[in-house]
């Protein structure tokens, strides 16, 4: 009695056993793989039809006794193969299963076989319904009732009645038990698959949109870069230094230097927006104020025509870019700056005489803004000593840890305790001091600043 | 670090927007998502609750630009309502607020495009 109940136990987990590595083998074969991701061939569905058919000769031959009543998991494998790989797996491998049961003989064998290939029917209709493998709840119960249909029409089909009735009131409740178990094994493996697949789905194309904002970030420096001038002009009696540090998503910043006959030009902007839109707004923009260039037009007018050829050409009313620009004229010989300032931060201006601090305010709107926009233009006469300082938002927005701006006060009082220094010098200075505030927090825009120091008049003029 | 939040409101059948918090490069593109899905919506007039914008960078300014001229172009306007001192800043310093009708508070937005409709 021990003995026989050791060797039914011993079978029927040589029976789980040979389900688990046979569900681990299907779900994770290529052929599985391509049936989920909706590549069906002729070549992965015969594969799947012969081992699920596999599956349900060994449900037919294992033969298990529990409880008293010799049972089978013969419909397992065609449910199975149904519910995960749609009809034609599932009536392909219940077809196989069906022949071997009909081969073996028996008064049963019609209705067995013709329940094996209706298992395979069912649960491909089942996945067409669903269109995707159900949940490892529904799949157990559905086999659950499955085998109780299967037991009816056992009843009904094979003959006599009586021998059919005591078959089937042993076996009832251990095949439905069995197919049940059968079926939560199958159906979890599978299940984790599916999710683990799905998984990596999402982080492949997680990984692939990090990799193109990371192109994204290297082609926007890349032509941030190109835009700068090369170096920065020599002009007789100033002192010139100029810079920008890109932020790690670049923002658009530049400055220029467009010699004119006895004029140096200088200009400084910030693009609104990040990345490449940025970037090429910032090379169009540069392109056009260039090309707005003509010996007469010394401020007003070059705005006035750059504004009109950006807003007619880059489509930046629907888009809503546009450049803040400060554009000054600066004339060799009588030391006269012209200047507009669309929308700029207001540049400051170090006085020497005076040793006081004023700004180069907004004369009119944001380039790309609206079209016909005037600017006006100021004109000044500047002095030995004194000091423009041209910069961008980066700078007076940049943050130390709590969370305070760098702001133009504290810019004032750097360029005030530098103005001793070359031009190059200031601008280290500021840096540093900017340096020191932020402390490490992390710079979030493009920083560029243009320092334009006027030098002392040389020997037989002033001195 | 840098949040913002969008709290979509209709109040007298207007569409309010109240956002709060930071509007920078990052954050920006989901008050654009909200901004063109009521543009979408065929909405003619908008209003932005701007009391708790503390920031407003020029990535912001450009998604107010943009559905600013979009609004404008079928006869519809963008009403901005309780801008703070940076933020107003950045309207006056680009000249943008030329172009926006702002207003000190959301009722007297609300006011005025009642009048208008009246």
């Amino acid at each position: 009695m021990l003995d026989s109940l050791i060797n039914d136990s011993m079978i029927l987990l040589q029976a789980v056993s040979v389900i688990v590595v046979a569900a681990l083998l299907i779900s994770r074969s290529r052929y599985f793989a391509e049936i989920m991701d909706e590549r069906a061939t002729w070549k992965n569905q015969l594969v799947l039809i012969l081992v699920f058919g596999i599956v349900s000769i060994y449900g037919s031959v294992i033969g298990i006794n529990v409880l008293g009543g010799i049972i089978n998991v013969r419909d397992l494998g065609p449910l199975v193969a149904g519910l995960s790989c749609g009809p034609v797996v599932g009536l392909g491998s219940g077809l196989i299963g069906a022949a071997f049961r009909f081969s073996q003989g028996g008064f049963t064998a019609p209705a067995c076989s013709f329940v094996v290939t209706l298992a395979g029917l069912l649960g491909g209709l089942v996945y067409l319904c669903k269109g995707r493998f159900p949940s490892v709840v529904f799949a157990t119960i559905f086999a659950v009732f499955f085998e109780l249909l299967h037991m009816m029409l056992t009843l009904v089909i094979s003959q006599p009645f009586d021998l059919a009735w005591s078959v089937v009131s042993q076996a009832l409740g251990p095949m439905v038990l069995a197919n049940g178990v059968g079926m939560l094994i199958f159906a979890s493996i599978i299940s984790n698959v599916i999710r683990e697949r799905e998984t990596k789905k999402e982080r492949d194309s997680y990984q692939l949109e990090l990799q193109k904002k990371q192109a994204e970030l290297v082609v926007a420096a890349d032509i941030q870069k190109s835009f700068l001038p090369g170096k920065i002009p020599d002009l007789d009696g100033f002192d010139i230094a100029a810079t920008t540090i890109p932020a790690k998503e670049v923002g658009g910043d530049f400055y220029d230097f467009i010699e004119q006959d006895d004029n140096l030009e200088c200009v400084i902007a910030d693009v609104s927006g990040k990345g490449v839109p940025a970037a090429l707004f910032m090379a169009l923009s540069r392109i056009i104020l260039r090309a707005c260039a003509a010996p007469q037009r010394r401020a007003s007018e070059r705005l006035r025509c750059a504004n009109k050829m950006i807003v007619d050409d880059s489509g930046s009313a629907t888009s809503g870019m546009f450049v803040t620009l400060f554009f000054a004229s600066l004339n060799r010989i009588d030391r006269s700056l012209v200047y507009a300032n669309a929308g700029h931060n207001p540049p400051l201006l170090f006085r020497a005489a005076s040793s006081s601090i004023e700004r180069m305010d907004v004369t009119g709107v944001a380039l790309g803004m609206m079209e016909d926009m005037e600017y006006e233009q100021r004109q000044l006469v500047l002095e030995s000593g004194d000091i423009l300082l041209l910069y961008t938002d980066g700078i007076v927005e940049a943050m130390n840890g709590k969370e305070e701006f760098f702001g133009e006060n504290r810019l004032r009082s750097s360029l005030a305790a530098a103005t001793e220094l070359s031009a190059q010098g200031i601008l280290d200075s500021i840096l540093r001091d900017l340096n020191r505030f932020s402390a490490g927090a992390e710079q979030s825009d493009d920083i560029t600043a243009m320092v334009i120091k006027v030098r002392g008049r040389s020997g037989s003029l002033n001195q | 670090m840098s949040k913002m939040e969008i709290i979509h409101n209709l109040i007298e059948d207007i569409p309010v927007l109240f956002v709060s918090g930071k509007i920078d490069a990052v954050t920006s593109k989901d008050l654009e998502t909200a901004l063109i899905g009521l543009i979408d919506q065929n909405k003619k007039f908008l209003i932005i609750n701007m009391e708790k914008v503390e920031f407003l960078s020029s990535s912001g300014l450009r998604v107010l630009m943009a559905s600013l001229n979009k609004l404008k172009h079928r006869d519809g306007d963008l009403l901005l309502a309780a801008l703070q001192p940076f933020v107003k800043d950045v309207f006056f310093l680009t000249g943008a607020s030329r172009f926006f009708s702002i207003y000190p508070n959301q009722g007297e937005a609300i006011n005025s495009l009642q009048a208008q409709s009246r």
